[in-house]
């Protein structure tokens, strides 16, 4: 084997790492891989050395090809069997099959919606809440109906972590200001000032909107006093005194601040404040009953409290896994299928 | 009779080519380029055909070289890439040799690809290969049995507050039987092998820790393929890159004199190379001012994958930009979480684009040049504005610019797939 054969064989090799492990492993490159990027990029590599790559994406191309050609010869015979079909359907219902009931395309985005959230979330999905807030609706009606999931007891350590919001997604978060006004600053942030003024300002805040007597001086000069530290912390990135992930926790840190100080404007804060509204519950159907009671949403995570979300993400997931064991669950989760939908009902046959 | 069969066996031992001393394990049967070998605390230095190996010592292959054990039962072939990306994006193939105890021959994979194959001329040949939390012990049951194995790490992407708080890096292994049958002993588990149509292809990683097995029916027919013309001409010139006499000028001499030419497959060579041979303040000097785009990119991906190696190189890496190039700690440290690179959720957040943004009229060109390798791969709009972090100060702000404009400070990129609805 002369070097040069052998060294196409490593580009092979290495390809062949992308073929996925039918039935065994979902692929070389799980959810999630460290290396997140296109395998290629224009401009990058000395263009061409393990060379076999070309080769087979070349070989991929022309396989693609012929499998689209296939595919296109396929699609014309169903095409025909279609259209003697459709001579024989009402106009008006092949209309409608083709633009669905807005209820109907609804209900299907919602299924592959809560489908993709159930099985691959984005991190940030899980620790903004939304991802809590998509499958509360379906938990609620499993309680609703008493249908019975695995009894998952809720740890009531982290659930302390867990903020909520009246609002529902984009509204502001409290969260941050729970224990009293007083709150933990991040490095980048700690020892100005300004740091220090709020540090005094928002536990005299937050007593008085518990207390509903919060005026409109102290709610200006706490959202001038916020906007201040947080251009000071610009500052100090664009100095170079911080580097980027210090920067980046105090920016999630500051917004999550600036948020609750707007929320302390809104009628519900002071429930919010005294924890009457609270996500709370010993067990799945508890807390999901109790949301809907309330009428509350999971607001986002406060910096550096990700745990708790994704501890509750899982018991959700894990409950609703053992909820789906029931008929009358699997019946609202499955996705839609409008196609097969429409022509059972209308001609009792499928022409797929 | 006695007298004859002494006599026999000192000759041969007089004649052998390759008769290896204690604690040699291994010898050099061919070098295409470069092969490098280093001792704990002494430096680099090139071997060539029949240079014996010893047990501990770390060898670094670029592009091609083959080892063969003591015993001549197994050889071991180490490729190299320069480069032109695979999925796994496999540089130059490194591995240090342990002392054999159950196998012929027992070595480290560190990073790269390797085969092995069994030289035997009848019966199994063993191989144990080391490679992360691993231990895995090969028989290659017929001579002539081939195994490919090709491992790749990196640090887990997200930006770090404390780079105390870094944990190891994600090792992915693959590998595939190329030709006839192989027993995989794994310590608690084994299984068999067999070249296409059969199970040949097989996965691990550090994540799950499982492995998993493929059968194939056939090997891609690519996998032979030889090179055309102009590949091999590439491989002549990558090879005579590789080649130089290590101690001419030093290795950071000679690899700053690569890493500047105006050859490009000698750039990019010499880039690999000096993060193959630990030359970092080389790697980083590219980054930080060469007015190549081509080695800055492949700079930025040579440090990813040293950062990859092994647990322990993020600080080692701190160390150098600090100790080395002078760089502040801020400095430092904001070049680390670079090339770590960010997690879902800071891809999701606001904060993250005006970093980036904001780092392309850094001071500090590696900084530019991370800053935009980060930005046209999160943000497909990106590509169409054209940036040089080389380029001259006004040239930089306009396109600095475009971003703002593309990309208003505190919002997401228009195309953010956080902001569509979800399929």
């Amino acid at each position: 084997m002369s070097a040069a054969t052998r060294l196409g064989l490593v580009a092979g090799f290495s390809l062949l790492a992308l073929t996925p492990l039918s039935g065994q492993y979902p692929g070389v490159y799980p959810g999630g891989y460290p290396y997140p990027y296109p395998p290629t990029y224009p401009g990058f590599g000395p263009g061409g050395y393990l060379q076999g790559q070309a080769s087979v994406i070349n070989a991929t191309g022309d396989l693609f090809v012929k499998q689209e050609q296939a595919r296109i010869e396929r699609e014309k015979a169903n095409q025909a069997k279609l259209d003697t079909q459709k001579k024989s359907f009402d106009q008006r219902l092949y209309e409608k099959m083709l633009t669905p009931a807005y209820g109907e395309v609804a209900a299907h985005d919602q299924a592959l919606l809560l489908k993709r959230i159930m099985t691959n979330p984005m991190q940030a999905e899980i620790t903004s809440g939304k991802a809590h807030n998509i499958m509360l609706p379906f938990l609620t009606n499993v309680a609703l109906q008493g249908i019975q999931g695995p009894p998952i007891i809720l740890d009531q350590q982290q659930m302390r972590y867990i903020n909520v919001t009246t609002t529902g997604e984009g509204g502001h978060n409290l969260g941050i200001l729970r224990d009293g006004g007083k709150v933990k600053w991040p490095m980048a942030l700690r020892g100005s000032p300004t740091q220090k003024k709020l540090d005094k300002l928002l536990p005299e805040a937050v007593t008085a909107v518990a207390s509903e007597s919060l005026d409109l001086k102290t709610y200006k000069e706490l959202t001038k006093e916020v906007a201040k530290l947080t251009d000071e912390l610009r500052t100090k990135f664009h100095k170079e005194e911080i580097d980027g992930g210090l920067y980046l926790d105090g920016k999630r840190f500051m917004d999550s601040l600036d948020s609750a100080v707007r929320g302390l404007a809104e009628p519900a804060a002071a429930k919010t404040l005294q924890g009457t509204f609270a996500a709370t519950g010993r067990t799945m159907p508890e807390l999901v009953m109790n949301m809907a009671q309330k009428g509350l949403k999971f607001a986002p995570a406060n910096p550096g409290n990700d745990t708790p979300y994704f501890a509750l993400y899982n018991a959700m997931i894990a409950y609703s896994n053992g909820a789906a064991d029931s008929n009358a669950f699997k019946t609202q989760f499955a996705p839609v299928n409008l196609y097969e939908n429409y022509y059972d009902k209308t001609t009792k046959s499928n022409i797929k | 009779m006695k007298l004859q069969t002494a006599w026999l066996a000192a000759l041969t031992a007089v004649l052998a080519p390759a008769a290896l001393c204690a604690g040699e394990t291994a010898k050099v049967d061919s070098v295409s380029g470069g092969l490098f070998a280093k001792s704990a605390g002494q430096s680099w230095r090139a071997l060539k055909a029949g240079d014996a190996v010893k047990t501990g010592v770390h060898l670094v292959a670029m592009p091609h070289s083959e080892i063969a054990s003591a015993n001549d039962a197994v050889q071991i072939v180490l490729f190299a890439d320069i480069g032109q990306r695979g999925p796994l994006a496999v540089l130059e193939s490194g591995l240090s040799l342990n002392e054999a105890k159950d196998a012929d021959i027992d070595f480290t994979l560190e990073r790269g690809l390797v085969v092995v194959a069994s030289k035997k001329k009848a019966g199994a040949a063993k191989v144990r290969v080391r490679v992360a939390s691993e231990s895995w012990l090969f028989t290659l049951h017929d001579p002539g049995t081939k195994v490919g194995i090709e491992v790749f790490g990196r640090v887990p992407a997200g930006i770090p507050a404390d780079l105390a708080t870094i944990g190891p890096p994600l090792v992915e292994v693959v590998g595939i039987v190329i030709a006839r049958e192989a027993f995989l002993d794994q310590g608690t588990m084994g299984v068999g092998l067999k070249a296409p149509p059969g199970q040949a292809f097989f996965h691990w990683d550090s994540a799950e820790k499982k492995l998993a097995v493929r059968r194939m029916d056939k090997l891609p027919g690519s996998l032979i393929k030889p090179f055309d013309d102009r590949q091999s001409k590439l491989f002549k010139e990558v090879c005579a890159a590789c080649s130089h006499v290590l101690h001419e000028k030093g290795v950071a001499a000679w690899l700053r004199e690569l890493t500047e030419g105006d050859n490009k497959a000698q750039r990019l060579t010499g880039v690999t190379l000096a993060g193959a041979l630990d030359e970092l303040p080389v790697v980083h000097d590219v980054l930080e001012s060469s007015k190549h785009a081509d080695a800055r990119a492949h700079a930025i991906l040579v440090m990813r994958h040293w950062l990859g190696r092994e647990p322990g190189q993020v600080q080692k890496f701190y160390d150098t930009l600090t100790k080395k190039k002078g760089l502040s700690d801020v400095q430092a440290r904001s070049a680390v979480q670079l090339l770590i690179g960010f997690d879902e959720e800071e891809k999701g957040r606001p904060e993250t684009y005006d970093l980036l943004i904001h780092y392309l009229r850094h001071s500090k060109q590696a900084v530019r040049e991370l800053a935009h390798w980060h930005l046209v791969r999160l943000v497909a709009k990106g590509k169409d504005i054209p940036y040089d972090a080389a380029a001259p100060e006004a040239e930089r702000q306009k396109s600095y610019e475009r971003w703002r404009a593309h990309i208003p400070e505190g919002k997401l990129p228009p195309e953010s797939t956080l902001k569509k609805k979800a399929p």
